[in-house]
Order: structure tokens, then sequence, then C-alpha cells
């Protein structure tokens, strides 16, 4: 079946998450994705985080992730040889996807100018920490930096506290992200205008994107927000992570009626704060009234916090679910997601069988299409898997190919040598 | 000059968040965008937020962001009036981008198959909280609940304390994102392959894919992460956020090499740890030994937390900007991020002139394309501001457009009487 990205042709020269993680979601829309690994694979392959018992050599969560059903090919991209062999690569493709530096990039031969003068029509598509330009163009970034750098850590954490670390990789998922939107717009302009051309994304500019609400308020007030631990910083009503009787944890948003904050008021025992002048109305419970520190909306707060301590999970779910008008969650973790019949029916949680492991849960395409909706296409590829079949499809003969991969070997043992590790395999 | 998506039309029948930015990256880019609001307006126009002593009537900070230059006409949609204007609209529309609820779009006439009947290549583009079918297709969203369900705010926050909210709308952001995505990926897939289709997307499908390292650790392991104040949940060695001598934050990820790390230590007065066996290499750092808890990597926490509050952030900047090998960041606020040189050269921070406040630094694209990069193309509409103009376009005469006008005062008006306050006419 034809899929929306079906005869687009991309090359990925990238690693760990940003850059494998946007040609992913390219992958699961039908584009046929070539990735270009050094000798000894990608730095996530092995990567196995914590509390994994699974069997050495099982592939990372990362890898699994990012890499489900793309080619690959495993070369030594500095050498001559390697250099040609991406070059024909690159001459048969749409898109060049990249999270290498273009410093080291155009080092090696694949700066944009080197790429376009071998395939003019190529979108050449790099992501990288801070932007293409500007002082810190070349600075290396992991993924707690990019939060460090665009405010999200400082947002993040009690009032009266140093901030923590937001749960997830999400400078490096949200600049996926937008390079995969990046790409996608390249790609229309150039079916519409017959326009190639570079596409730059950064995490720092997707976390920008990310946090523009809050950084749009600073801007105009010129009042910097403030943490603030189980609330939205510029949302000083009820809004907010509650307990209960049993340390269960329940985000509240409000009521958006009075009549469900009335049922809300009884069944919590507090019947005579559903109709306190103070949170009477819905902008006066999300604190968007004429109270400008949100002072008078935070006294809900105490009530609040009373309120749900005084009853189980079970019951505050029962109740909760009964009202439809009163927005909220019950604080789920990774295996509720995992298990929860919602994300399940969705498609965002499928099945793919991963090497060593067997039929694995895996997240499925999160944009869904009526026509043609992506599709998992199978499960990420071990090291080197498809350099034969790709080498043969760009011309080379067998000779040429044992001693292409021998080159890689001997790399690859030179790499092993530089860790100090045994090379006697 | 052509941008990306010239020529392409958009009605937007949407409000707040997820809806509007996701229709804000298409015009950004080109595409003329006409939202359609209610007589009273957009809720987001008005939400002042905190500490916010703007003149009252200053468009919101969430508003701004997300309809910059966007043109918008104030209709009741629930009107025939008013769904004769939108089918209008939509007849000669690419893209209709909603984030209603789609049980109550097909309600007052605007579900999939009665505006496809209108325009059959149209792109219907709706983003809801929890996806378009299971259980909870129809449950109301705001930003929280996104992130509650989608196991973020379980992640976040310290070991043996109660979870913490992420300190920006993450889940409306990265849903609208998703939302451009899915639409600029069926606008590609129309261009390539003739198809039309309906785009459905979520937060809570955002929230999932900006997780998918953590959630596929926790499929993968059977075990799940613990969420870990300061640091990520999978990364158990030294990256995290520590506190300066001063009381700054600074978030350190690793040392990529082995000088660097005996360099930082010399530095920091504790050299006998650079070359201790426990952290000398990379991986040992990141913890991606042969330590599946993870208990070694975490023994260098407490040695690095003296170590940064041996000094102030001003030397520990001097030192570390001086090591590229070090990957860290300064934990910026808000006004660091507005005032960041980085920033503000790849243009993620632009001024443009907003009604009521004057020239306002904004959010500009942060998905840079070389040959038809896109721009802000002005201020956010005032209410109602060009529901003239449009109508005339449409072919509406100005009786017809007394009529529709009077109407919506009326609305207006009505909706004032029932929230307490004063009508202004």
């Amino acid at each position: 079946m034809v899929e929306a990205l079906t005869g687009v042709k991309v090359v990925e020269m990238a690693a760990a998450l940003q850059g494998p993680a946007a040609a992913g979601y390219l992958r699961d829309m039908g584009a046929e994705v070539t990735r270009v690994e050094s000798p000894e694979g990608d730095g996530a392959r092995y990567h196995r985080g914590a509390y994994n018992y699974t069997p050495p050599g099982t592939m990372g969560a990362q890898f699994v992730h990012s890499n489900k059903g793309k080619r690959t090919i495993s070369i030594d991209v500095t050498s001559g040889q390697g250099r040609e062999i991406v070059y024909k690569l690159v001459a048969g493709a749409d898109v060049f996807l990249t999270n290498r530096r273009e410093v080291s990039l155009e080092r090696m031969g694949y700066g944009y100018d080197a790429l376009r003068a071998i395939n003019p029509g190529i979108i050449y598509a790099a992501v990288n920490g801070f932007g293409h330009l500007g002082p810190e163009a070349d600075k290396r970034m992991v993924d707690g930096a990019g939060l460090a750098r665009g405010g999200l850590i400082h947002m993040t954490g009690p009032r009266d506290g140093p901030p923590v670390l937001p749960g997830a990789v999400i400078a490096d998922m949200a600049g996926a992200m937008q390079l995969a939107l990046g790409i996608t717009t390249a790609l229309f302009a150039r079916e519409r205008h017959g326009v190639a051309q570079k596409v730059n994304t950064s995490s720092y500019g997707a976390q920008i994107w990310l946090q523009a609400w809050e950084i749009q308020q600073a801007a105009m007030t010129g009042n910097p927000l403030m943490r603030d631990g189980p609330h939205h910083a510029n949302l000083p009503g009820m809004y907010g992570v509650y307990a209960t009787a049993d340390g269960g944890a329940i985000f509240l948003a409000f009521p958006r009626t009075d009549e469900s904050w009335q049922s809300f008021c009884d069944f919590a025992g507090m019947s005579e704060i559903g109709v306190d002048e103070r949170w009477n109305k819905i902008t006066k419970r999300m604190g968007m009234a004429f109270d400008p520190e949100g002072t008078v909306a935070s006294q809900i707060r105490p009530y609040m916090e009373r309120a749900f301590a005084s009853k189980t999970m079970a019951e505050w779910v029962e109740f909760l679910d009964s009202e439809p008008q009163i927005i909220y969650n019950r604080v789920f973790d990774h295996q509720d997601v995992l298990d929860d019949p919602q994300a399940l029916a969705n498609g965002y949680i499928q099945e793919a069988d991963v090497d060593m492991l067997g039929p694995t849960k895996v997240i499925g395409p999160t944009v869904v299409l009526s026509e043609t909706p992506g599709s998992i296409k199978g499960p990420p590829p071990q090291l080197g898997q498809h350099t034969e079949e790709v080498l043969l499809e760009l011309g080379y003969d067998w000779d040429a190919i044992v001693e292409i991969n021998e080159q890689t070997q001997r790399a690859l043992r030179r790499t092993y040598t530089d860790l100090g590790e045994d090379t006697s395999d | 000059m052509v941008e990306v998506l010239t020529g392409i039309n958009v009605v937007e029948l949407a409000g707040a968040l997820q809806g509007p930015a996701a229709a804000g990256y298409l015009r950004d880019m080109g595409a003329e965008v006409i939202k359609v609001e209610p007589p009273e307006g957009d809720a987001s126009r008005y939400h002042r937020g905190v500490n916010n002593f703007t003149p009252p009537g200053t468009l919101g900070a969430q508003f701004i962001h997300a309809n910059k230059g966007k043109r918008t006409i104030t209709v009741d949609a629930n009107s025939d009036d008013g769904r004769a204007v939108i089918h209008k609209l939509v007849a000669g529309a690419d893209v209709f981008l909603t984030n209603f609820r789609e049980s109550s779009l097909a309600r007052m006439g605007y579900g999939y198959e009665e505006l496809r009947a209108i325009k059959p290549d149209l792109i219907y583009a709706a983003v809801n909280g929890f996806g378009p079918v299971g259980p909870d297709a129809e449950k109301g969203m705001v930003d929280g609940a996104g992130m509650a369900r989608g196991g973020l705010m379980h992640m976040t926050g310290p070991r043996d304390g109660a979870p913490m909210l992420p300190g920006a709308v993450l889940a409306d952001m990265a849903g609208a994102m998703q939302l451009a995505l899915g639409v600029v990926t069926a606008l590609l897939g129309r261009e390539l392959h003739g198809i039309a289709q309906k785009v459905n997307n979520s937060s809570y499908g955002a929230q999932i894919w900006l997780q998918a390292w953590e959630i596929q650790q926790a499929a993968m392991t059977g075990n799940p992460l613990k969420r870990d104040g300061a640091h990520h949940p999978n990364l158990p060695g030294m990256y995290g956020i520590y506190a300066t001598a001063d009381g700054e934050a600074l978030f350190i990820a690793f040392h990529m090499t082995e000088e660097s790390w005996q360099s930082f230590c010399n530095f920091a007065g504790m050299p006998e740890i650079g070359t201790d066996e426990r952290w000398n290499a990379v991986t040992k750092r990141m913890g991606m030994g042969g330590d599946a808890e993870g208990k070694m990597a975490a023994q260098i926490r407490p040695y690095m937390t003296r170590a940064i509050a041996s000094k102030t952030m001003a030397e520990w900047v001097e030192f570390l900007d001086s090591e590229p090998d070090i990957i860290y960041n300064r934990v910026c606020d808000h006004q660091d991020v507005l005032d960041d040189p980085q920033a503000l050269e790849n243009g993620y921070i632009q001024e443009v002139d907003v009604d009521m406040i004057g020239s306002t630094k904004v959010v500009g694209p942060t998905i840079t394309l070389s040959e038809t990069p896109g721009s802000i193309k002005g201020s956010p509409p005032q209410l109602g501001q060009h529901t003239e103009e449009i109508l005339l376009e449409l072919g509406y005469d100005w009786d017809d457009i007394v009529r529709i006008n009077d109407h919506s005062r009326q609305m207006l008006r009505q909706k004032f009487i029932a929230l307490g306050m004063e009508p202004p006419f």
C-alpha cells in the first residue's frame, strides 16, 4: 500500500537520538531509510540503561525506538572508500539527514556544498544542539544541556528549592520532531516550488518552541515566572498534582462548570467551599480573574490538598470518571501507558519483533493518517545487516565488498585497541 | 518572496493552544490562515497569567505566540449563517485544522464527511487529548492531564517525594508540533500521490513520542524507571544538576575524554578522583558499564556535588567554557533565553509589534530553511479584525454582514450577562 512518503529516499548519517528518531518518523511514514553506521555502530545500539537484565548484546531502548525497519550499512566514513559509498547513496537520495556537527561533516567531505554538487535536488537536513549560527553553533550538546539552556529545568522543581530534571530526554525528542517537520516541509517545497535546500533545527530551538507560552509571558510582562512544584508557574489556581489518602498522585486541572465544582466539594466533604465567592467561577478557579499575583486563586490549594488526602485513589477515580466536566488524570507511570487501552486502541503502543527479545511493545506512529497510515516496518537492524545488499545495489562487486568489509573490520579493531579492550575476535 | 506554504489556505476552527500553535507554524511558513473565532473570542485571547501588569485588554501571551500574522473572523459557528460562512471558507481551503472534539464538530456540521463533501481534496486535521479512538477519545483534556497520562509527571520530582509538574505546557505544545507535522506530511502525501485524508493526533500521543526512550526501556526490561530528582532516571552516573557555591544551578552531562575529566578533577581540587577506576572511562561516568543498577556510577554524585559547590558560577563557567569536551550548560531562566545571543542570531527570538504593547520579543521560526525561510507575518489580530474583509471576499453583501455581526454582538452580550459581568454595549 502506498504511504505518505513512499518513494522518498533518506540517507541517515546520525547517531543516538535527535537524528535517528526523526528518520524513524520518516520510515514509519513510508520513506526508505538507509543509515550509515561507523564500524563499531551507533553508540545507542548497546546503551543498556538502568535495570536492564536482557542478555548482553541486546539492543538498547533508544536504538530500538529510533531505528525500527531501517536498513543499515557499517563502513568507515572517514576513508576514501567510505566517502565514495556515501556519495553514491546521496546521488540517489532525496534527503541527507544528520545530527553530526556541520564543521565535522565539512571536514569529512559531507558538507552541504559537497553533497549538493553530487545531487542538486538533495534536502540536506542537519540538527544540532543550539542552532547553526551564533557563537555556539558548533558546541556539543546532550539532552540535559538543551533542557538547561531553554529554561525548562529552571522552571521545574519546588519554588523554595533547587530545580529538578524533567524526567525524559525532551530536548532530543522535541528536536527530532522538529527535524522531521523541517524535512517534510522542505520536501513539500521541492514538490511545489522546485526548491531544494538545507534544513537546520536544534534542540534549543525546539525547547524554545515548546515553552513559547511561558517565554512569551516573560517577554511581555518583564516579570519572570517562578517554578512552582506540583503547579504550573503561570496558573496560580488549583491546577496541580495532589496526593490521595493511599499515597497515589492525581493531576487535577479544574472543574469547568459551577455544578461540577459544587459536586466535587460535596464529595470531598467541603460543601461550603463550592459557594465561596473566591472560586465560584472557572476563571477564578484557574486564577484568570483580576488577581495578577494569583493570591486569591492560590488560597484554594490547601483545601484541595485536604480534599484529595481524604479519599483513596480508587474513590477519586470512580467519582471523577462520573464527572466529565472535571478535567483530571491519574498520574500514570510508564507501565500504565504500556497497558493503557487508549494507547493500544490508537496504535501508540504496538508490538514488534526485536532480535534477542522476541515480541516487544514499541511506540507506533503517533501521527495518524486515514488513507496512508504509517506503519512499523520491522525490527531495528543488527550492525551492518544490510551492508552487502546495499553495496550490491550501488554496483559494487563481491571483490570490492570483501575489501570494504575488511577495511571496516580493521577500523573496528583500532577502535577496540584505543579503548584498551580485547581484540582476539 | 515565495515561502514553502505559499498558496496553501488553512481554515482554523480551534481554541487556546494545540490547534492554534500548529496553525501558527503553517502561517510562519507562508500559509494563509483564517482563524474562525466565536463572538467572545478564543479563550486564550485575554488569559493574562501571572504578574501581568499590562493594560486590561492586552492580548495574552499564549494568544500572541500562536496567532501572529493570522487573519481572523468572528462568527457563531452554531448558527446557520456561521455554518454557511465556514463551509464557504472550506470550499476554498487546503486544510481544515481543529482541536474541537470530533463529536461536537459532527454535530455542528463540521465533521470530516461533511467537509470532504464540500472539498474532496481537503486535509482535515484534528488534534485532541487522547487520540481519535478508544474509551477516552471524547475526554476533555488540558495540558497537565496529558502530562499525567503520558508518564512524564510521574518521572519528574525527587525519588523519595511526590511528583512535580514539568514547568511548561509540554503536552499542548508537543501536540501542536505533531499536528503541524501531520498536516505537512498529509500535504506532501497529497502532492506526491494525489491522496487527501484526515490527520489525527493527540497530546497523549505526542507525550508518548517524547518519552519513547524511557517508555521503550520499561517495555523491554519490565522494570519501571524511577524519577530521580536532579538526575535522569535512566542515566545513573554524574549526569545531573548541581548547585554552585553562590547558589546557582549548573547542569553537567559528562566529560567525553579522560583528559577533560582529569582537568575537571584538578580544577575541583580532587585530582585523585580523575584516576579512580570506577569512573575512568566515559561509559563508566555515564553509568553505561556492566553495572545494571548503576550503583558504581552513582557513587560519583557526592563528589560532583562537593566539587561544584566549591566554586562560584562565574568560576565554573570560565573553566567549563575552556573545556569543549565537557558537556554542560548553566541552568538558564526565560530572561536568559530572551537575551541569549545564540537564540537571537538563529532567529529563535525576534521582535514584532503587538497592539497595545508595541515592539515585543516573540518566538520566531525554530525550523530554518535556507532558501524559503519562514517569517513572522505580523501582530496577532484583534478580535473580529478581518470579519468584514473575509465576508466580502466570500461574496457577502453589507446587509448580510450587518446581520451576521448583529448576531455576534447579541451572543457576546449574553455571554457577559451569563458571567455576571456588565456587557460592553
